[in-house]
């Protein structure tokens, strides 16, 4: 029994500390691989300090949670001090009201704020932004001071108040000398709470931030889009070292404590459950306060940083003309989709202000419907978006873009003109191409030896590599494949022939592996499966990573997607919104920018510049006659036809 | 003597429910008065308008002859030993103590002197580093004691502060408190319920009930003469019975007429007849006029407490001699013993 007992005592622990342990374990990893160790690095933790967006990220979180949580610690201890005054039954209700913001779900006190806040923005010229954010970050803060506090009121020696003013004080003075101290550690740890609400807090902080002021958690989202970056990893072993290191210190301090008076002892483990949730915010607060130390210590020459060289523009003069005006444009592009200086890349925001003046605010998201909600909630306006095609002729239906003033863009002469006058954008009034790439088969060499040539997309079905195949994990992508074999356009809307997709795809159930996303990259790599589709620049990248993966464009056609700037409606600076697109447009900056995110650039200018070998390269630029005869770029569907396949979706994942 | 502090018509009402009734207290300097009452009857009211905690509805609030009623309290010449101490935790036995020369901003040197001088007074000398929380209740107590003296009051208010002590300590502390008012030479204001702490310690004894002030009197006038039934069942147990004043010493009770020393009630009026049980003998049942069945015996030390029943009244009586319990006996008392009071109002 008792072997029994410390088995599941052990086993309780592996499931707790594994995926710690996991990620501290590759955060030292050399490759990008979850998978596979492939040597031992701390090019993650460096690299953390020198991303500009993290590190902004971190900053805004800071000052967020700092403001938030010292105006709840102040706001929550004077409502205490009003409810501990209070008659018994008042007291009650008033203690009930002021929880129910714990109790309520999250996502509901986030809109309800974002909504409370459009209502003001229009009144009252409200800005979405750290205001905001601090606004409802100190809603969700103050019950929590509240709740810390009034105990201490309640163990509190009755009449100290009253004695401190029969020995003289006054009453505030009364109040800071007696009372205060005897209330102060249930205000400490109410602010200790807040402050580390506010600094994880995602689901409020989505809805009520603004175009300028991203905080950690979202940003950590966006990048999560492709893959979780090892910099996360080193991100989270610092905090978890941290945390670790002041639990220690904090046991052994208290240890010693208790072994010197067993009184304090009995006192103590009745107090203990609090003291773990302070000690707890404790910790948070000096890895917080750690990084920050970190950050300026890097930030001061602790690394040298290889300065890369200044980007040349073909008419700087035209760059110059807002310079004086002051201007901030908000951009709002995918996690990872522009460099910023890591890897010795350039930083193309700051470039662009060193040339314009015009300064950048830079957020992120991770999918199109995620930039769709944001821009029909109305809470922030950005001045440049970068959806996929199927996104933007939605926009554009629903009247949600300006059109563009291409004078202003002259460097939209290097857009190659395969990619001008797309589908999702027949006149070109809407979007400027960004990147683009197709969809393909990443195969493993070490358990197939058939020819390049004979892969195809029925490879997937092929009943010799049962379960050894992996598919898309979203209904759009996983359709299009199937639509593929049938000779479907990608775009049906036809329920027969959709209906005629996802019996192929059910019949494809048996030999899947697993339905999957971005975990392609690891089971790929760790030689899970054979096959499997994928983007084709993401392929390029994993290839680096992993000899035995190879990726083919199969013959028979595939998707190909594009990636565009748009302006949206209700931009503030549309001028300086198509200087900044007109920018990464410029041959050297479309250069950077495809060296950095792996995916194919549909910028002439660019291409002529990559070498003679990349620019040969099938996989990322197949020729002209293959991407017009035998690809198809998404559009958007009806709603009616986006729900049915979602539903045909579902009937397939889940049905026998 | 002065009146130190005198409260003239003072009302307080709290919710529509009356605390305290329009009373009317003067209290002499360097006396040790004492409220005494049953919970809820103002006493401890009566001692937060002194100390400036609490602001009558109507009436004044006099010291040394002017009125304070908007004095607040840290202006006042007052101080105050709370029911619980209210000692502050975060400070040690000195600081409690110093805390309000602390405030006065004395010298350093001064405020040695001083808290060394009390703690010495409360015999807590090299307690000074000690944490409150370390301290018994009865250590607590007597910090608190000096926190307040410390400030050299005139009056020192005091509420209810024996009560969390055991017996033995709060009989030692009644002689304490007792010494150091005179010694001092100040005046204390004392509230309890305990009506032998009461009698124990004070000059001056005010009984309250229901917001009123009932008697106010040296503790043996009280004893012995008090002004009524609740007084005198409060004022120690009693045996309080319906009768008649027939006539100017002449009373009615339990069927039978007694011979009694009272008399100015008028004739045929109902009041209550109050009989003190140490004052009753028990005799042979043949010759009384009320007999009874005894109940129960209970020694309590000194004398045995005794339950005898009759048939409309079941009485007390406290004997150095027991008697059987369920046997027949007689119960005697003179003529003096017999003390007739006006029924209560209400």
């Amino acid at each position: 029994m008792k072997k029994l007992s410390k088995l599941y005592l052990s086993l309780v622990l592996l499931f707790l500390y594994i995926p710690i342990f996991v990620m501290i374990v590759f955060s030292f990893n050399t490759t990008k691989s979850r998978s596979v160790m492939s040597g031992f690095t701390l090019d993650w933790y460096v690299r953390l300090f020198h991303n500009e967006l993290i590190l902004k990220s971190l900053g805004n979180t800071i000052i967020i949670a700092v403001c938030a949580s010292v105006a709840a610690t102040v706001i929550g201890t004077l409502a205490a001090i009003g409810i501990s005054r209070m008659g018994k039954r008042t007291k009650a209700t008033v203690m009930q009201v002021t929880n129910i913001p714990i109790v309520n779900p999250e996502i509901v006190t986030g809109v309800s704020l974002m909504l409370l806040f459009v209502f003001f923005q229009a009144r009252m010229n409200l800005e979405f932004g750290y205001i905001t954010l601090i606004i409802a970050h100190i809603t969700f803060d103050v019950p929590y001071v509240v709740l810390n506090v009034m105990p201490k009121f309640r163990q509190m020696q009755p009449n100290i108040y009253e004695a401190a003013q029969d020995l003289g004080c006054g009453p505030v003075r009364s109040f800071f000398k007696v009372v205060m101290p005897e209330i102060m550690p249930g205000v400490l740890s109410g602010f200790l709470m807040s402050f580390t609400f506010s600094l994880d807090d995602f689901v409020v902080s989505y809805f009520t931030s603004g175009a300028t002021s991203q905080t950690l958690p979202i940003t950590i989202y966006s990048m999560t889009r492709r893959k979780v970056s090892p910099e996360i990893n080193a991100l989270s072993t610092i905090i978890f070292v941290i945390v670790l290191t002041v639990l220690i210190i904090k046991n052994v301090a208290e240890k010693r404590k208790t072994s010197r008076s067993r009184l304090a002892a009995l006192e103590e483990s009745g107090r203990r459950a609090s003291r773990r949730r302070i000690i707890k915010r404790v910790a948070v607060t000096a890895v917080v306060v750690c990084l920050v130390a970190g950050m300026t210590i890097l930030t001061l020459g602790g690394f040298e940083t290889e300065v890369p060289e200044e980007l040349a523009v073909e008419d700087p003069d035209y760059y110059t003309r807002l310079a004086d005006k002051d201007i901030t444009i908000n951009v709002y592009n995918w996690g990872e989709y522009l460099p910023l200086g890591e890897d010795d890349t350039l930083n193309l925001n700051e470039e662009f202000t060193n040339l314009t003046g015009i300064k950048v605010n830079y957020s992120t998201y991770a999918t199109n419907e995620e930039l769709y909600a944001k821009l029909r909630a109305g809470a922030a306006s950005y001045d440049v978006i970068i959806p996929s095609d199927y996104m933007i002729s939605r926009m554009i239906k629903e009247d949600m873009l300006l059109p563009l003033d291409m004078e202003n863009i002259p460097n939209y002469k290097y857009i190659m003109d395969k990619f001008k006058t797309p589908e999702y954008d027949p006149d070109s009034r809407y979007s400027v191409p960004y990147t683009w790439g197709t969809v393909g088969i990443v195969y493993n060499s070490d358990l197939t030896d058939m020819d390049e040539e004979d892969i195809d997309w029925d490879v997937l079905w092929n009943e010799e590599y049962a379960d050894e195949i992996l598919m898309f994990d979203n209904p759009r992508d996983s359709f299009a494949i199937a639509q593929l074999i049938l000779g479907q356009s990608l775009n049906t809307e036809d329920k027969r022939e959709l209906r005629a997709a996802a019996d192929l795809l059910k019949e494809q159930k048996k030999y899947v592996q697993a339905y999957v996303m971005d975990e392609i990259f690891d089971k790929m790599g760790a030689g899970e499966a054979a096959f499997a589709p994928y983007y084709a620049g993401d392929a390029v990248v994993m290839m680096e990573d992993h000899e035995n993966l190879g990726f083919v464009i199969p013959e028979s056609g595939t998707n190909l997607f594009v990636d565009a700037l748009c302006i949206p409606k209700g931009a503030k600076n549309k001028e300086a919104a198509e200087m900044y697109m007109n920018f990464l447009c410029e041959p050297e900056a479309a250069l950077e920018i495809a060296d950095f995110i792996g995916y194919s650039t549909p910028n002439s200018g660019a291409f002529e510049m990559l070498d003679e070998e990349v620019q040969n390269d099938e996989i990322s630029y197949p020729d002209d006659e293959f991407l017009n005869d035998k690809c198809e770029i998404f559009k958007n569907l009806s709603d009616d036809t986006n729900q049915y396949m979602q539903n045909l979706w579902t009937e397939i994942k889940t049905g026998g | 003597m002065e009146n130190i502090v005198s409260l003239n018509d003072v009302a307080v009402t709290f919710d529509g429910e009356t605390i305290l009734n329009k009373i009317n207290l003067d209290i002499r300097d360097k006396e040790f008065v004492t409220l005494l009452g049953p919970s809820g009857c103002g006493k401890t009211t009566t001692l937060r308008i002194i100390g400036g905690f609490l602001k009558p509805d109507s009436g004044d609030v006099m010291f040394e002859g002017k009125r304070i009623n908007d004095l607040p309290p840290y202006k006042r010449n007052v101080n105050t030993v709370f029911q619980k101490y209210a000692l502050f935790p975060h400070l040690n036995v000195f600081e409690n103590i110093a805390f309000g020369l602390r405030v006065k901003k004395l010298s350093e040197d001064e405020i040695k002197t001083r808290v060394g001088e009390m703690l010495k007074l409360v015999n807590l000398s090299g307690f000074e580093k000690r944490n409150i929380q370390n301290l018994s209740g009865g250590q607590q107590q007597r910090v608190a004691i000096a926190r307040a003296l410390v400030n050299r009051p005139k009056v020192l208010l005091l509420d209810e502060p024996l009560g969390a002590l055991d017996l033995k300590l709060r009989k030692e502390m009644q002689t304490e408190l007792k010494n150091m008012q005179q010694s001092l030479e100040i005046t204390f204001i004392y509230v309890t319920h305990d009506q032998e702490e009461a009698l124990t310690m004070s000059d001056t004894v005010v009984v309250m009930k229901d917001g009123n002030i009932l008697q106010v009197g040296a503790p043996v006038d009280i004893y012995n003469e008090p002004k009524n039934a609740f007084v005198a069942d409060f004022i120690g147990e009693s045996n309080i019975l319906d009768g008649i004043m027939l006539r100017d010493r002449l009373v009615q009770f339990c069927g039978h007429e007694f011979e009694c020393v009272d008399s100015g009630f008028g004739e045929n009026t109902f009041v209550d007849v109050v009989i003190r049980p140490e004052d009753i003998t028990l005799a042979p049942p043949e010759n009384q006029k009320i007999k009874g069945i005894v109940r129960s015996v209970t020694f309590k030390g000194v004398h045995y407490e005794m339950v005898v029943d009759t048939a409309d009244f079941s009485w007390l009586i406290h004997s150095t001699r027991a008697a059987q319990v369920d046997s027949e006996v007689g119960i005697s008392f003179g003529p003096d013993d017999i003390h007739i009071m006006h029924k209560m109002e209400g």
